[in-house]
């Protein structure tokens, strides 16, 4: 049978042991965190050497107790305890070293706060979070307008290469590597000829041939090539369906008329009237004034100006065709236009009136009969 | 040997129809197609509605400065395609 009183009496000693212990353990942490202060954490190492020496003392009073404590209620048999305490001093050493370790840990916030910046870290990570959330709420909603900026700033990042280049003044091309890639565009074939209003109105042989044009050409393709003409797939359809037609059409159709006509007649470019208005002299004189200086005599019978004339400030919105005829006999202008209004100023008749007086060549010649145009 | 360089270059300057001018550099065997197609890029306008001319001569991209008897400090002048009803 077991003494119960004798083994509370050693009990209570065994606690006393412990107590004492303990302090020593207390004491010994605060004798090494000085230490620790000054030299910062080389003497950290020391520590669990000290630690070591101190719990070959408590281990064997700890393990009494847990003996006592756990015989009572199991009744085992004494040569037992004492392997389990052997097991166990293990982990006795272990809260030792864990104490070593805690002993580091709370050292460790003093010198650098890394705890404190990883416990605190998260937090911020979180408050981040929220912000980022709260951002995206209002970039959804201020999306388009960010695409608006930076659409603006392309444009304008175009517009100071182009200054650059002005000021640069002159563009080498032949360094310059072009993508042909961009420029290749599949060409669209032509409409059906039938649907053309004007096709019931030609000859067979015309027909024929047009509908040979129109179904083995496309939009690009040359209908008529000439040193001063070039007339496209894309012109002839406009002129078969009502379109607009092209100065090609007329350039080509007075080249045609000169060809067939007898009569002895002038037909100036129809691109001579935008070349005035657009001041580019050289191109205008070479069209206009040589002309007329080379060909000019007292056989020929008729001058003809087409004139593509504009409502609008910019010369190169041309839309809408005239004719000039200067008579070689009477030495008047004629001015033929379709569409004059009854009333109000004829915009056109004035374009007319700066192509009679820009005609300088004839200026210089002595004009007999009126320089201003008539109305027909 | 710059003044033999400068023989196989010359200047050309192309003038739209509003008064702008731009300036080129080319050799006198490059075809005037790249050029043309330069100046379509920088101008963002479409190569097919352009027109060039030199004197009133109409210019096609196939042809070079050496085949037109071109001098230094050519005018050439850009027209859009011209229509009207």
């Amino acid at each position: 049978m077991i003494d119960y009183d004798e083994l509370f009496q050693e009990n209570l000693k065994l606690k006393d042991e412990n107590m004492k212990l303990q302090k020593i353990i207390e004491e010994l942490k605060q004798a090494s965190r000085p230490d620790d202060k000054d030299n910062g954490r080389d003497e950290n190492a020391e520590i669990p050497e000290k630690s070591d020496e101190v719990p070959n003392l408590p281990i064997q009073m700890q393990v009494k107790d847990q003996e006592i404590v756990e015989n009572i209620p199991k009744q085992a048999q004494v040569e037992e305890i004492p392997k389990q305490a052997r097991v166990e001093e293990i982990p006795k050493q272990v809260q030792v070293e864990e104490i070593a370790k805690q002993v580091q840990v709370e050292e460790i916030p003093k010198q650098p706060p890394i705890e404190e910046i990883a416990k605190q870290a998260p937090v911020e990570e979180l408050k981040i979070n929220n912000n980022k959330l709260q951002l995206k709420r209002i970039q959804t909603s201020a999306e388009p307008v960010q695409m608006e900026k930076a659409t603006k700033h392309y444009t304008r990042a175009r517009a100071t290469e182009r200054k650059v280049d002005d000021i640069e003044g002159i563009v080498d091309v032949d360094d310059l590597v072009l993508d042909d890639s961009k420029n290749v565009v599949d060409p669209t074939p032509l409409k059906n000829v039938r649907d053309s209003l004007h096709y019931n109105y030609l000859e067979k042989e015309e027909q024929t041939r047009l509908l040979k044009f129109f179904s083995l050409a496309n939009t690009q393709t040359n209908a008529y090539e000439d040193d001063t003409c070039v007339v496209k797939g894309k012109t002839v359809e406009d002129l078969m369906f009502d379109n607009f037609t092209d100065a090609e059409v007329i350039n080509f159709y007075s080249k045609w008329l000169k060809k067939n006509e007898d009569i002895k007649c002038i037909y100036v470019s129809a691109y001579a009237w935008t070349h005035l208005k657009a001041g580019q002299h050289r191109s205008k004189e070479g069209l206009l004034d040589k002309v007329l200086k080379n060909e000019f005599t007292n056989d020929v019978k008729f001058v003809f100006f087409p004139i593509n004339s504009s409502k609008s400030a910019f010369p190169h919105e041309g839309h809408y065709w005239s004719l000039l005829v200067l008579n070689g006999k009477t030495k008047k202008f004629q001015h033929y236009n379709s569409m004059r209004g009854r009333k109000g100023v004829d915009k056109y008749f004035d374009d007319a009136n700066i192509m009679v007086c820009k005609t300088e060549y004839i200026h210089t010649l002595e004009t007999r009969g009126k320089r201003n145009a008539d109305i027909f | 040997m710059s003044e033999a360089a400068d023989d196989d270059h010359i200047k050309l300057k192309i003038k739209d129809q509003n008064g702008k001018e731009m300036f080129f550099r080319i050799k006198r065997t490059t075809e005037l197609g790249k050029v043309i197609k330069t100046y379509c890029d920088r101008q963002a306008m479409d190569p097919k509605i352009v027109r060039f001319f030199c004197d009133g001569q109409r210019i096609r991209g196939s042809e070079t400065p050496a085949e037109l008897d071109m001098d230094d400090d050519v005018e050439i002048d850009a027209m859009i395609h011209q229509t009207g009803g």
